[in-house]
């Protein structure tokens, strides 16, 4: 029934938290790099926690074909993320995907995408460290 | 002075920029820059360890992302060692070594992340374009900028040695 009529969207608390994968190549020393911050299509996307948690965010990498130990997991706040600057954060659920969401607003490219990433960067925490 | 075997990075470093091996007339830091600076060691197993970068090709993440080249890349190390350089000649300061990272559609992050300080500057992958950088004290102080990577830039350089 999920696949008919699609899940609802709803509103994000600004209290809540989103997930998002980060691949090995964006974790040094155990810190997360800004890197890992970039929009495919319109949006970042992310993973409501209502919806999600951080271990399911990390075995959904087994839906792009990936290997799920090839990544850690990072939090937000949504309310942190929403005053940097113009970002949203919007629930987009997918079919396959109810807590599916997207940080809008992220600069295609120039000096404030820099600073978004940095921001970005600096309001995530690591919740699931890589697999060694 | 150390005998190791010449980097890669080294070699080709040495060939676009023989001048970073003469002696600098006048200066008490005489001697080869590569071999001479104190974090000279961690700097190039930094930019050694950057190679890697370049075996991502494009949808390296399986969303879509763009793969890395040797131009970018050595564009970053080239921008990155004119200041380790400029610090080392003129300070006798060792650059703090940064986290050289994949950034978004084929450009190179370099990253500082200090107890006093962060800075982002973002190599893109058109040599066209203006590198970008942002940097952060943690207080009131930020900047924020573009810049011409090829070049020597004094702004950069003065927050390296906060």
């Amino acid at each position: 029934m999920a696949d008919e009529l699609g899940w609802p969207v709803e509103e994000i608390p600004d209290a809540e938290l989103v997930f998002m994968r980060a691949r090995r190549e964006h974790i040094r020393d155990g810190e997360l790099q800004p890197g890992v911050f970039r929009s495919h299509g319109n949006g970042m996307s992310v993973n409501w926690e209502r919806y999600a948690s951080a271990e399911e965010t990390k075995q959904q990498a087994q839906l792009v074909k990936k290997d799920p130990d090839n990544y850690a997991v990072i939090s937000m706040p949504v309310i942190r993320i929403r005053r940097i600057d113009d970002l949203r954060v919007e629930h987009t659920p997918e079919p396959t995907n109810r807590a599916h969401s997207d940080v809008f607003g992220l600069p295609q490219k120039g000096e404030q995408l820099t600073e978004i990433r940095l921001r970005l960067r600096d309001i995530a925490t690591i919740v699931i460290s890589l697999t060694l | 002075m150390s005998t190791a075997q010449t980097l890669p990075w080294e070699e080709e470093i040495e060939e676009k920029n023989p001048q970073w091996n003469e002696p600098k007339e006048g200066s008490s830091k005489r001697g080869k820059f590569l071999t001479e600076s104190p974090s000279n060691i961690l700097l190039k197993a930094e930019i050694e360890q950057a190679k890697r970068i370049l075996e991502l090709k494009d949808d390296w993440d399986g969303e879509g992302s763009a793969g890395y080249s040797e131009d970018t890349l050595n564009r970053a190390i080239t921008f990155l060692i004119t200041h380790a350089q400029w610090l080392w000649e003129s300070c006798g300061i060792s650059l703090p070594v940064p986290k050289i990272g994949p950034g978004p559609d084929g450009s190179i992050d370099i990253h500082w992340k200090q107890p006093s300080w962060e800075l982002l500057v973002n190599i893109p992958a058109d040599a066209d374009e203006a590198a970008t950088f942002y940097g952060d004290n943690y207080g009131a102080h930020k900047i924020r900028g573009s810049l011409d990577a090829r070049n020597f830039n004094l702004g950069i350089a003065t927050w390296l040695m906060n």
